[in-house]
This record gives structure tokens, C-alpha cells and sequence, in this order.
């Protein structure tokens, strides 16, 4: 009967160590963590605040078949207000606002810079008739410590025809510096691989996270791993090269 | 008596050479940059920066002679004026300005470092640096942006965060596209020569407008000549208005790790 009772509790260990074995991911070139604690909750770990100060985001997740779907707690960084006429300013801090369009399918172009206060009361920034009106695809970047891209797409489209709008910021992301924000990101499951299957999804994980997300690989134990050091400020978008090799030369002929 | 009497002639040749020398004259720059003509014996014109198409911008300039140097104005000497004080002056502050500084990274390739806020007030043209506000004497290369690029290369001898700063920018209050305050040039046969680029007349040159001026070449008549892109003459080093996103991020690992990736703005995962 003993035996019967020791084999069954090794049997349990086994189990349990397996299924720790397959929740546990790393991603490509060892970028980012993700553990899968139970059938709908993760921990990702895939920011830094700096050295030895990893973020640890929880995660909501769901699967049907091959695909998975994660999603943080908090899915949009932003929400719009459109207006028939001009919205209240309240006065705030100048923030420094940058317009970029993209060109190709790799480069950006800085159309525009300019400053609007940020009105500390409301969580928003207004713009009263911006001219030229935004484009679809275009990224307004917010210069400041929560700021950071806006992607002019799905869901914030009406705001391109509206001459008067305001972009509102998460409450939630003021009183948090750091934050992870995944709305139904889907990654294939295949083999012992996590894959990101949408560049559209990616795109939008740059734009709101600043980085791709990585292809994960499922792996036994625990691993060194690295994250992304969100302390550095850098952006994608922020430390801009905007400078010509050579002057431009303009020939006049007489 | 004879010899006074060919004294004075000669004298009188010699400046009429002189004079013949630049009066009338085209003058083009080394490689073609540039061309100064002088149209009297105090005016002339200068052209280095052009627009496109392919059109130049003409600025009148003044000269007077000082022996074998010529020394060249423009209207508005100087591309902006900086007025200290001591206690806080009244500003009226009904916009804002970006100053941003660069330098040149690893690439070589120079890169905007930083973003600073600077009250702007659109009527008189007037930056305010408040006391303490920004430590400009630390930077040695910024540019301002205001609806488009401005040269702003203050050197430290020229403003000090100690003091409240008011700076006007004279490029805004004129169609003028370069700056020249008694920029000494010496006729040399058929040529005119600036100084070293190291002399502080160069130096302040550059920092205005951009360029170092180059030696200039008397043609018997007009020729074909090059200018610089207007929009580029704003940066020390000649930037481009055209910015491309940062591609590399900073990745922390455990102990001292860390390393620098590079990323595809549009990437391409398809597991079939």
C-alpha cells in the first residue's frame, strides 16, 4: 500500500514539473519571459526599469486550437473625445508633440513639430483645428514621461475627420510609469514555439510597447534573459537621425 | 618736381587697379559655391544659398576697403541679438519653441540628443531663457525649431544660464539668408581670400550661417554657380529636414549584461 501511495505522489511531482516545463517561454535572441501560471493568467516579463528591475506585467489569455490570444489588464493606452466645436484648453505642461509619416514600408518622416499643453485635470491634450489634418497611418509622438506613439488607425480613425478632438491618456498608465498593453495579441502555437502570426498585431505592439513581439520558445528550466530597457527612453521614433550625409547642392545655371 | 608728379600717378594707377580689381566684377567660389558681384564701390550682391528649384536667394551686402582687405556686411550683421539682465525682464510668452541639441553618434552620423521647451513670443521675434532654465553654455551645437529649422549655435561666450537671456532672431525679421558682420576678405591677384577658418571671424561665420566661406575667383563673365539648400544651412554640420526612426533598442540583462539589437520597422513573421 506504501508503495502504491509513493508511486502516486512521484507521479504528482512529475506531473507538475512537466507542466511547469511547458508553461514556461523565452523569446528569440533570449528577449522576454513568459509563464503561464494557469489556463487563462501569465506573467510576461519583457520591460526594465534598469539593471536587475524587470517588470513582471500579468496577462490574460485565451486559446482555441492552434492560436493564442494575450491581452494585458489594460488594453489602450489612449481614448479619443471629437467635437463639433473647439474643445477647452486648460492650461498645463508645454509637451512636445511630433507628427511622422511613413514613407515606405521601413522609414518614417517628421512632418511636424509643435507644442500643446497637457491638461493635468482632464488627462488630455486638445488640438482645436490642426492643420494639414492627420492621415490615416500617420504616428503622433508624445515627448513626455508617460507620453510616447499614437498610432492615427483603428480604433482612433474619427479622429481625422473631426477638426476638433482630444487625446485623452489611461489614468491608470499616470499613476503607473511602466506598462504593458496587449488587446488580443495572437501568437500560433506550434511545436514548442510561441509565433507571432499578424504583422499587423506587430505593428501595433511597436507602436504602443516600442518593441516586437518575439517569437518564444518554450524551455524546461529557468534562463538569463534580457528585457527592454524602458528607462533609456528609447522609442523607435525618439532619437531621431535628421541629418544628410552631404549638403544639398542646388546648381544655377546663367 | 618730375619725379613727385610720376609718384602721384603711379599712386593714382595703383588704385585705380585696385579698384578695377572689384568694381564690376564677378567673383565664384572654389568648386563652384557661391558668387559675389560687386556692383559699386561700397554695394554688391551675394548668392550661396538657393531655394529649389534651382533658384537662387541675392542678398545686397556693403564692403569698404582697408588697404588689401575688403570687408563685407549685410544689412542685419548678426543672425540673432542676445540682451542679459540681471533681475527677470517682462516677456510675453505666446508660444513655444523647441531648441534641440545633436551630436555625432557612433555611425558618425549626427543625432538630436535632446528636446528642450523655450518660450517664444511670435510678435518680436524674442526667446526667453529664464535663470537656471537651461544650461546652454553646455551646448555647442543646438538648433532651434520654430514652423521649420533655425540656426541657434550660441557659444558659451555668448550666453550663460546665470542671467535671465532674451534672444531675438533676426532671420525671422528679414528675407535675408546670410548673416555677414565686417567679414574681412583679401584680394589676392585675381582672388579673394578669408581668413584662416580657424581665425575667429571664420569661426563666427560658420557658426551664423553654416559654411565656411570659400576663396573666390574673379570670371571675366557670368557663369554657372552652386548654392546650398536653404533648409540645410539652419544645421552646423548640414542635416537634413528628412528623419529617419532610431532602429536599435537598449536590451538589460542580469549583472552587467546588456546589449543593443537592432529591429525591422516591418517585420515579417509568417510560421507557414
Amino acid at each position: 500500500m506504501k508503495k502504491i501511495i509513493w508511486v502516486f505522489i512521484l507521479l504528482i511531482f512529475n506531473q507538475l514539473g512537466s507542466l511547469q516545463g511547458q508553461s514556461l517561454y523565452y523569446g528569440a535572441n533570449r528577449f522576454g519571459r513568459l509563464e503561464l501560471i494557469n489556463d487563462s493568467i501569465g506573467i510576461l516579463c519583457i520591460n526594465s526599469v534598469g539593471q536587475g528591475f524587470n517588470i513582471d506585467d500579468t496577462i490574460f489569455y485565451r486559446q482555441s486550437n492552434d492560436t493564442m490570444w494575450l491581452s494585458t489588464k489594460i488594453k489602450e493606452k489612449y481614448s479619443i473625445v471629437t467635437s463639433d466645436s473647439a474643445i477647452p484648453v486648460l492650461n498645463g505642461k508645454p509637451v512636445i508633440i511630433r507628427r511622422y509619416k511613413k514613407v515606405s514600408d521601413t522609414k518614417y518622416m517628421i512632418t511636424q513639430q509643435f507644442i500643446l499643453p497637457y491638461d493635468t485635470l482632464n488627462k488630455q491634450i486638445v488640438f482645436n483645428d490642426l492643420q494639414p489634418p492627420l492621415e490615416y497611418g500617420e504616428i503622433l509622438f508624445f515627448d513626455f514621461w508617460y507620453g510616447g506613439k499614437f498610432l492615427i488607425n483603428e480604433p482612433y480613425h474619427p479622429i481625422i475627420n473631426s477638426n476638433f478632438f482630444a487625446i485623452k491618456f489611461n489614468v491608470a498608465l499616470a499613476s503607473r510609469n511602466y506598462i504593458l498593453i496587449l488587446n488580443e495579441f495572437p501568437l500560433k502555437i506550434k511545436s514548442n514555439k510561441l509565433i507571432p502570426i499578424s504583422n499587423e498585431a506587430q505593428q501595433w505592439c511597436w507602436i504602443y510597447n516600442n518593441h516586437y513581439f518575439p517569437v518564444m520558445k518554450k524551455a524546461k528550466k529557468e534562463k538569463h534573459f534580457y528585457t527592454l530597457a524602458r528607462y533609456t527612453r528609447d522609442m523607435g521614433l525618439q532619437r531621431i537621425n535628421c541629418f544628410r550625409d552631404e549638403p544639398l547642392i542646388i546648381k544655377i545655371s546663367r | 618736381m618730375k619725379s613727385k608728379f610720376f609718384i602721384l600717378i603711379f599712386i593714382f594707377l595703383q588704385n585705380v587697379i585696385i579698384y578695377s580689381q572689384v568694381i564690376g566684377t564677378n567673383y565664384y567660389g572654389r568648386g563652384g559655391l557661391g558668387h559675389i558681384e560687386f556692383i559699386s564701390d561700397s554695394i554688391c550682391t551675394v548668392s550661396f544659398v538657393g531655394d529649389l528649384p534651382s533658384y537662387p536667394l541675392i542678398d545686397t551686402a556693403y564692403y569698404y576697403r582697408n588697404g588689401d582687405t575688403i570687408l563685407i556686411s549685410t544689412k542685419i550683421k548678426d543672425r540673432y541679438e542676445i540682451r542679459t539682465y540681471d533681475t527677470q525682464p517682462k516677456f510675453n510668452c505666446n508660444d513655444y519653441a523647441i531648441i534641440q541639441d545633436f551630436s555625432k553618434m557612433k555611425s558618425k552620423k549626427n543625432a538630436i540628443t535632446s528636446n528642450e521647451i523655450i518660450s517664444f513670443d511670435t510678435t518680436t521675434n524674442e526667446l526667453y531663457f529664464g535663470q537656471y532654465d537651461y544650461e546652454f553654455y553646455s551646448s555647442w551645437h543646438s538648433i532651434l525649431y520654430y514652423k521649420g529649422y533655425h540656426r541657434l549655435c550660441m557659444y558659451s561666450c555668448y550666453i550663460s544660464s546665470k542671467y535671465y537671456n532674451i534672444v531675438k532672431l533676426m532671420e525671422l525679421e528679414t528675407d535675408q539668408t546670410i548673416f555677414l558682420n565686417e567679414f574681412p576678405l583679401i584680394i589676392k591677384r585675381n582672388k579673394l581670400k578669408p581668413l584662416s577658418s580657424k581665425e575667429i571671424e571664420c569661426m563666427k561665420f560658420r557658426s551664423d550661417n553654416g559654411f565656411n566661406f570659400p576663396v573666390m575667383k574673379k570670371s571675366k563673365g557670368l557663369k554657372n554657380y552652386k548654392t546650398l539648400y536653404i533648409k540645410d544651412i539652419a544645421f552646423e554640420g548640414i542635416p537634413t529636414s528628412i528623419c529617419m526612426p532610431e532602429s536599435t533598442m537598449i536590451m538589460t540583462g542580469e549583472k552587467d549584461n546588456f546589449k543593443i539589437r537592432k529591429f525591422k520597422i516591418k517585420p515579417k513573421y509568417n510560421p507557414d
